[in-house]
């Protein structure tokens, strides 16, 4: 899947363009893990506008960025839910763990805070 | 072929709260404030029409146990939870203790809230019963015996009334029993758990709860999948959100709304039964995870592909194919 990058100060701002889903979770997963895996001071802000479906293998890919940041003290943000996606966020409660905002300026300065 | 459920609830029975109680009286006056109702037909319709589905209805406590009528003399009963003493009780009402049955148990496995219904099953003390429990598990019996033997229960396994037959199954291998082709599935659970799909004259339903399906494992939802293909009911423990079952509660051998889904839109099921719900939730949560989930299949639903219809499954609901 096509993943677009922006480099901003320590963090990357990443934006998969499409679905998630059993064949494209494993590159974006990687991806992702590569991006927060630079030490404490990596902050990933997920740029989601792009992204219309999301199956459980990419929910899970979330959950395990999630659970490295926890471990590692990196950052991990998602911005710019599609309608789709923010229901899905709400009805497999992805929603109480992952920290979402409406746009790419509250991310980052939530990552900068 | 009819299923009834007489226990939907997973790994603890509860009982609705005085709070709870409260409160959907609370909702049904507010909302009959002002109104006369003539007729009890009237009530009835305005209870039946106007008010939330939460108010008037509850999910019930009892663990797991479903009963498929598939229209042959012998029953069939999907694990022996504590919904099993009101089957029983049902079954004393219907046959009284001069005309034997024979009961034919299908189980999933032998953790507690799936066999305590037993020691409180009359039809197991009247002589003259056939009772016959398949099981893929090697050794049964010894969970049976157990629960009842000193000091769990007073009665004795061996002081049952009834002959009590162990029928040891295979998973993958179709049999023919009490009138219906049966086949079980091997599942992800701690101590092993079993999946069963029934069929005859076409209607297909398949029972499977304590089952967790993790979503990076391919070869095991290919087995799912062909184990649900095209079923007519699939009756799917979804205890867990998916959040909590890919983390925090990943591996304790349950699954999602989510899972379920997935898996009956990838095999064509006509229709999902949520089950073995969370003991914690009341009334109005298990409700909006129904409706959450109405709306979850709606959203990933194949444009062109005909709808899965969702249920939530409760005490007392029954279904026919
Ligand atoms: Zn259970
Ligand atoms: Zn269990």
């Amino acid at each position: 899947m096509k993943i677009e990058t922006e480099i901003l100060g320590a963090g990357l701002i990443l934006k998969p363009v499409g679905r998630i889903d059993q064949t494209t979770a494993p590159a974006f997963q990687e991806r992702l893990l590569a991006a927060l895996d630079s030490g404490q001071d990596a902050a990933v802000a997920l740029d989601l506008s792009e992204v219309d479906f999301l199956s459980s293998i990419g929910l899970r890919a979330l959950m395990i960025a999630h659970k490295q940041c926890q471990t590692s003290g990196a950052k991990l943000v998602l911005f710019a839910l599609t309608p789709v996606v923010r229901e899905v966020f709400a009805i497999s409660r992805f929603d109480t763990v992952l920290r979402c905002f409406e746009d790419r300026g509250a991310a980052l300065s939530s990552l900068t805070a | 072929m009819r299923i009834k459920i007489w226990g939907c609830r997973g790994s603890l029975p509860v009982a609705m709260s005085t709070t709870r109680v409260r409160a959907k009286l609370q909702t049904a006056l507010k909302a009959a404030a002002g109104r006369k109702f003539d007729t009890d037909a009237a009530l009835e319709k305005f209870i039946s029409e106007e008010l939330p589905w939460a108010a008037t209805h509850t999910f019930g406590g009892n663990t797991s146990c479903v009963q498929i009528d598939a229209g042959g003399p012998e029953y069939i009963i999907c694990d022996m939870g504590s919904g099993l003493r009101e089957f029983g009780v049902s079954m004393m009402a219907a046959h009284g203790p001069a005309k034997p049955q024979i009961y034919n148990f299908f189980m999933s496995h032998l953790h507690w809230d799936h066999i305590m219904g037993f020691p409180f099953f009359p039809p197991a003390y009247i002589p003259g019963n056939i009772i016959r429990i398949h099981a893929c598990h090697p050794d049964p019996r010894a969970a049976f015996l157990r629960q009842q033997s000193a000091p769990c229960f007073p009665v004795h396994l061996d002081s049952l009334g009834a002959t009590i037959q162990f029928i040891p199954l295979r998973p993958d291998e179709t049999v023919q029993a009490a009138g219906v082709t049966v086949r079980a599935l091997l599942q992800n659970h701690e101590g092993d758990s079993y999946g069963y799909r029934f069929e005859k004259g076409g209607k297909s339903v398949v029972y499977t709860t304590d089952s967790e399906h993790k979503p990076e494992d391919i070869a095991s939802r290919d087995r799912f999948v062909e184990f649900f293909r095209n079923a007519g009911l699939v009756i799917f423990d979804a205890q867990y959100s998916l959040a909590e079952a890919v983390s925090l509660k990943e591996d304790w051998g349950h699954s999602s709304n989510i899972a379920a889904v997935e898996l009956c839109h990838q095999s064509h099921a006509d229709h999902l039964l949520l089950f073995h719900h969370e003991p914690a939730f009341d009334d109005t949560m298990l409700h909006r995870i129904w409706q959450e989930t109405i709306r979850y299949e709606e959203l990933m639903r194949d444009g062109g592909a005909p709808p899965l219809r969702v249920s939530s499954a409760y005490d007392g609901l029954e279904l026919d194919l």
